[in-house]
């Protein structure tokens, strides 16, 4: 019986996990973000209380080109698998929520961060790729600490987009135009 | 003339819910700062200086999807309070708030100039920050200036502070505020009443604990100046800090534990040579009984009982020296410790 009883329960658990953590955003946005324009979405982005697979992607795109590139989420899809920015084998759907490791994924292939020697050994073919590049996000302060599976808010999408912005400026990966208060102006006491 | 400025940052954190979106509620032009009459107030109008990338505003009532109501900012136009600005990737904004305060909005930011008047004696701004960054800049001008950015989740005014900090996330709580120029900033928690206080160069966030304390957790800092050391205080950190040992100037542990040269510098062993009146040498001064030695660390036979020169390259080499010193300058004809080669 209690033999019985752990095979069930094994049994379940692998169905469970064999089915995948990811589900759709159940909240309903009220907006459309394909009929949005660049910054609108951006806007949008802060409002959402998760953020799902298509909304991820898109702005990471804009990131890494800094405007708008694609119109759909096939055209993303398929740009970022010809980049190698995503997996076929993690099987996304524009629809689900998206987790936090598999953004730390395309954030650190945009920004160009190779990481520490977990990433490269194991990473790099596949086995805990996602794991270790959200590590190295935490690392470099980029995302909160937590665990790669958890999702992402709208707010905390939007604060890594403004974070992975400053360092792929800081690293020269895109020409900028330096930009800072200027000379502080002689003080005129009362 | 040092003027001491100190800024104070209420922080309210919310004990059980998330912090709520959007900005705090302005406050009334007639709720000025305790003290300080009314009075007829001008309403003033900031200039954008400098634009990069897609900057865009609108009222402060609109949605931040109707894209009819949200029209982009340019370099010379005028905004008074009463509009939020957004920035976009890549993008950013600075804005003149008369001759003395500069505010740059920097990129995936949504801000608000929330208040922008001045009265007899007082030049009042507040900047509502949702979410994203906002560096200021106040210098002394002719009226008091009362600045301040209001948040979900923080507040912070000052005045005489040049190039200060606020990012906040919006929906966390979390946020940060860094000062890198001039002046003195002080945190205080609004739900603990605990302060800290920030000088440039330094940050706090909502952990609101000192730089220093979060400064070894953040990278390695090795906070011990090797250079400006006494021997005694390279011995203590040395001790207390990676494993090792000093040496005192008998080429002996300080704490009687192996021998092996520790700190970040070498221990300078001072040695003293007599000389006879026709200036020959007379050997090495020996105090006490105690023979002055070398500066080469002396391997005790036991071993290094696990103090933390591992396996390492530098501990190998060290070995090796040891070795070769050894070697080169062994005992002649005594079973006492190494001699000096002639």
């Amino acid at each position: 019986m209690r033999r019985l009883s752990t095979v069930a329960t094994i049994g379940l658990t692998l169905t469970v996990l064999a089915g995948g953590c990811a589900r759709p955003r159940k909240a309903a946005t009220g907006v459309d973000p394909d009929t949005l324009d660049e910054a609108g979405f951006q806007a949008h982005l802060a409002d959402v209380p998760v953020v799902t697979v298509d909304e991820a992607c898109r702005a990471i795109l804009i990131l890494a080109d800094g405007r708008e590139t694609t119109k759909n989420w096939s055209d993303r899809s398929q740009e970022l698998l010809r980049r190698g920015w995503i997996r076929r084998e993690w099987n996304l759907k524009p629809g689900n929520i998206v987790d936090r490791g598999t953004v730390a994924y395309m954030v650190c292939k945009a920004c160009r961060i190779q990481g520490g020697v977990n990433r490269l050994i194991l990473g790099s073919w596949g086995l805990g790729d996602r794991r270790y590049a959200y590590r190295e996000l935490v690392y470099r302060d980029l995302m909160s600490p937590g665990t790669e599976w958890q999702y992402l808010t709208g707010g905390q999408m939007v604060a890594l987009l403004g974070k992975a912005d400053q360092l792929m400026e800081k690293k020269g990966l895109y020409e900028s135009e330096k930009f800072d208060l200027g000379e502080r102006p002689d003080s005129k006491t009362p | 003339m040092l003027r001491a400025i100190i800024t104070c940052v209420s922080v309210a954190v919310p004990t059980l819910v998330i912090p709520s979106r959007g900005f705090p509620a302005e406050s009334t032009p007639a709720t000025a700062s305790a003290g300080e009459p009314v009075g007829p107030i001008d309403k003033l109008t900031a200039t954008c200086i400098r634009v990069k990338g897609s900057v865009q505003y609108a009222p402060l009532d609109a949605k931040s999807t109707d894209a009819q109501v949200w029209k982009p900012v340019e370099v010379g136009g005028q905004y008074g309070q009463g509009l939020q600005i957004r920035t976009g990737i890549r993008s950013s904004v600075v804005l003149k708030f008369g001759d003395d305060t500069v505010v740059m909005i920097d990129r995936s930011t949504l801000a608000a100039i929330s208040e922008f008047y001045k009265t007899a004696a007082t030049k009042r701004i507040r900047i509502g920050l949702d979410y994203g960054t906002v560096r200021a800049g106040v210098a002394e001008g002719e009226l008091r200036s009362d600045f301040a950015i209001d948040s979900p989740v923080a507040t912070l005014s000052k005045r005489g502070t040049w190039d200060f900090e606020m990012w906040v996330e919006r929906g966390t709580g979390r946020f940060d505020v860094k000062l890198a120029v001039q002046g003195l900033v002080e945190v205080m928690h609004k739900l603990t009443g605990r302060t800290a206080q920030i000088k440039p160069k330094q940050f706090v966030t909502q952990a609101m604990l000192n730089w220093a304390d979060t400064a070894k957790f953040d990278r390695q800092i090795v906070l011990a100046d090797a250079f400006s050391q006494t021997t005694d205080e390279r011995n203590v950190y040395t001790r207390t800090n990676t494993g090792r040992t000093g040496l005192d100037p008998s080429g002996n542990p300080t704490d009687r534990g192996p021998t092996l040269s520790g700190g970040a510098a070498p221990t300078v062993v001072p040695t003293v040579r007599m000389t006879t009146a026709a200036g020959q040498s007379a050997g090495t001064l020996a105090i006490l009984g105690m023979q002055l030695r070398p500066r080469e660390p002396v391997s005790v036979d036991e071993g290094d009982f696990g103090t933390g020169s591992g396996f390492g390259a530098q501990a190998l080499k060290r070995q090796a020296r040891i070795a070769i010193t050894r070697f080169l300058v062994r005992p002649r004809g005594s079973g006492d410790g190494p001699s000096r080669a002639r």
